[in-house]
């Protein structure tokens, strides 16, 4: 069986600054792999290259059998791909029930005249994207902001809002941009239960960039590390831990912090 | 269902009362010319600025040239009454709509590709060459102007048009789609990624605001009786720009009452001469100094947001 998302010697650079470098991964249906290294390492920039921000130079970008490359970012999230994001990206004003309805938008299959006159199909969609929304709002915790804005939301609810509008869409797989960023211990801790019970709660493919070596060594079984836009070290957390090139680039620049 | 029923009564009684009554009370004497002239301008720049709402408060893009699909519908729909045909009135402005909207469809696709004020500097320069190709066309009277235009427009008219151009923004804003559109100001990259066509919804809400624009200029045309290119040109974008962020961009009922105010207060202050010029203005830095979100910010009038979730 093939991996569901296939990426081989992909490229890409700003300018003359390379910033991935003959990036390799292939990610088994419902795995959980780590991608882990120092700030600026190229990290985000898989991501971007991933879901279409940015197109690659060069390589082979694969997800669920059909090949991504050249396909705008709309495109590629409907194909089953969502992401949060490193700085959080919710629509501020809107309400926290219509954020996560804008994450099942492909739901919304009535015209624009529909729309416009009212069609019953227009009555009969919206209330089962709002009963959707909701559900997901239960599943998470959120029911009571439901009607709040989103920039309203205490930060952790906020990073737990922008998971909740992923999974909205029905991705197959997620990709999370540091979802721990910025938490104290103990929201940590919740965080990769949060992402524990997601993964398995939706049989999700996961893919995650973290800081926090505590969360990616408890969560993923599998770990990339990055620096300089290439892959130093692939394996498990013990392996990754002890792997000499790894701790010389990131672990321990930690320590040294 | 009966707050459905009510809802509904509140709406044919905002589209027909009005109708009904103001010509009604112009025909008892109460509602006098002058003050039926200006109900009558409020109404054609109530179209405009709701219309201008749903692209710079709504989708949160920047068009500055309101005024130019304004003169194309003007003129399309004059020439079609008045000069080379004798059309009715109605599919006249339609068309005159609709050929805004084309335009307006034809500028988005370019504009829209790049993320960024292009659309601005696109519809600012569009704007000019509206005026420019009017003034330059001898067969609609270049500078000199267009007369003769029949006076078709009436004040029923005007307010069943500002009810339909009402009633479609707020259908489509409290829908799928202008959730959609809600998405792209509020964090364009979260939307492209989370799977919304940005470019489509730009386009939509554009072209539609484009054709309001047109509808309310075969609406002046006609109520002027003369055009001229100089009707068309960047100050009355400035001014249905003025109206929207004194209203409230982010919502129709605040454009709606943007027009209101400041149609009527050009009026109130038109012994003042120029120096209403300068009131207006200077009104407008001090609502920005203590009130960034217009009058009305983002909220809306009871029997516009109807039963929303």
């Amino acid at each position: 069986m093939s991996a569901l998302l296939q990426i081989e010697d992909m490229s890409h650079a700003f300018g003359g600054v390379v910033a991935v470098k003959d990036f390799t991964l292939s990610v088994e249906e419902h795995e959980i792999v780590g991608l882990i290294g120092p700030n600026g390492a190229g990290k985000t920039t898989v991501f971007n290259l991933i879901t279409g921000v940015y197109r690659p130079r060069q390589g082979t970008l694969r997800f669920n059998g059909s090949s991504l490359l050249g396909l705008p970012p709309h495109l590629i999230a409907r194909k089953g791909i969502a992401r949060t994001f490193q700085t959080i990206r919710l629509y501020g004003d809107l309400s926290v029930l219509d954020n996560v309805s804008l994450g099942s938008h492909s739901l919304v299959t009535y015209g624009l005249m529909a729309a416009i006159l009212r069609l019953p199909v227009f009555h009969r969609t919206e209330e089962a994207i709002r009963k959707r929304a909701l559900a997901l709002l239960e599943m998470f915790g959120l029911l009571e902001y439901a009607g709040v804005p989103a920039n309203a939301l205490p930060y952790g609810l906020q990073r737990r809002l922008e998971m909740c509008r992923a999974l909205a869409s029905r991705p197959r797989m997620v990709l999370l941009d540091e979802p721990a960023a910025g938490m104290n211990p103990r929201e940590v801790q919740e965080m990769v239960e949060l992402i524990r019970w997601m993964h398995n709660e939706f049989s999700l493919t996961t893919v995650l960039i973290e800081h926090h070596m505590q969360l990616v060594m408890e969560v993923c079984p599998r770990i990339l590390a990055m620096d300089f836009g290439q892959v130093i070290a692939e394996g498990p957390p013990e392996y990754i831990q002890s792997h000499p090139r790894v701790v010389q680039a990131y672990l321990g620049t930690e320590e040294a912090v | 269902m009966k707050t459905q029923t009510k809802f509904f009564a509140k709406w044919a009684a905002f589209a027909l009362v009005p109708a009904v009554g103001v010509p009604l009370l112009r025909s008892m004497g109460i509602v006098n010319d002058y003050y039926h002239q200006v109900l009558m301008m409020i109404g054609v720049n109530a179209v405009l600025s709701v219309s201008l709402g749903l692209v710079n408060g709504f989708s949160g893009q920047f068009s500055l040239g309101h005024a130019g699909f304004m003169g194309i519908g003007a003129y399309i729909a004059a020439v079609l009454t008045s000069k080379a045909a004798a059309l009715p009135f109605l599919p006249a402005t339609i068309i005159g709509g609709l050929a805004a909207g084309v335009v307006g469809y034809g500028v988005g696709i370019p504009a829209f590709q790049v993320r960024g004020d292009y659309l601005a500097v696109i519809t600012l320069a569009l704007n000019m060459i509206v005026v420019n190709l009017a003034q330059n066309i001898n067969y609609v009277g270049g500078p000199r102007g267009f007369p003769g235009i029949i006076p078709f427009t009436n004040f029923p008219w005007i307010w069943l048009w500002l009810v339909l151009c009402i009633v479609v923004i707020r259908n489509l804003i409290f829908s799928g789609h202008g959730r959609a559109i809600m998405s792209i100001r509020e964090n364009e990259v979260a939307a492209q990624l989370g799977g919304i066509d940005v470019q489509k919804y730009k386009l939509v809400a554009f072209s539609i605001a484009c054709f309001f624009a047109g509808v309310a200029g075969s609406l002046s045309a006609h109520m002027l009786q003369f055009i001229a290119p100089q009707n068309f040109n960047i100050f009355k974008t400035f001014d249905i720009l003025v109206m929207v962020y004194l209203g409230g961009s982010g919502s129709i009922s605040g454009c709606l009452l943007g027009a209101i105010i400041w149609t009527a207060m050009l009026e109130a202050l038109r012994d003042l001469g120029v120096w209403r010029l300068v009131v207006g203005p200077i009104l407008l830095i001090v609502l920005m100094v203590f009130r960034q979100k217009g009058l009305f910010g983002a909220r809306e009038f009871s029997f516009v947001r109807g039963e929303q979730p």
